[in-house]
């Protein structure tokens, strides 16, 4: 699983640190460090959750980028 | 809207799921140590006098699970757990200071192949120290952590 950086750059848009996303969506700082890293597959609540935080959609941060 | 669910005391889903991993690794070692335990008692071997041999096997288990919680960030306790792991420190050092003083005296560590009392406690009190090093470690590194996962 490669990092997550779709969701490291909406989250610098919105200005949110990652203890704040971790905050909002009520989770420590490490799970986001690990699911930025992609160390870690998130539940879908979660993503709807950091979604939701992050004003976007789960197709914008978590569908994958495929060249076929 | 409000997004936070989670009470300081409550693990998120990524910690559940790393304590359970915990979990299964210290009860598949505790089951390696009994019966490695047994085995050496059916030779004849009796490494620790008393009940040393049983209390170092749990401790043993006990500090490699709490070691695993602090490397992989499990605080079931939440800022609670920092005091937990600096008195596991304290008393570590006290039992080491006292076994010190018993050593001084000419207490034996080992005797006829066996870890006598002062032998036990020294090893118990290295492994609560373990822990208590563990948290230091992973406390240093997570600032640098920080720093460099904002970027």
């Amino acid at each position: 699983m490669g990092k997550n950086l779709k969701m490291k750059a909406a989250r610098a848009a919105k200005g949110m640190t990652q203890q704040d996303l971790a905050a909002a969506v009520g989770v420590t700082r490490q799970t986001i460090v690990a699911i930025e890293r992609g160390d870690y597959n998130p539940t879908v609540r979660l993503c709807v959750d950091i979604c939701l935080a992050l004003g976007t959609t789960l197709d914008g941060l978590f569908w994958p980028d495929r060249k076929d | 809207m409000k997004f936070c669910r989670r009470k300081n005391c409550e693990l998120d889903e990524r910690q559940l799921m790393m304590r359970g991993n915990v979990f299964q690794h210290t009860m598949i070692l505790y089951m390696v140590l009994i019966l490695l335990n047994g085995w050496l008692h059916e030779e004849g071997v009796h490494w620790a006098g008393g009940l040393h041999e049983g209390m170092i096997i749990f401790w043993l288990g006990a500090c490699l699970a709490l070691c695993e919680y602090i490397l992989r960030g499990i605080t079931p306790a939440g800022s609670s757990n920092d005091i937990i792991y600096i008195m596991d420190g304290i008393c570590g050092g006290a039992l080491l200071i006292l076994n010190m003083f018993h050593l001084a005296d000419g207490s034996p560590l080992v005797s006829g192949a066996s870890l006598t009392s002062e032998g036990g406690h020294l090893v118990v009190a290295l492994l609560m120290l373990s822990v208590f090093c563990t948290y230091l470690v992973k406390r240093l590194a997570g600032r640098k952590e920080t720093a460099e996962d904002e970027d």
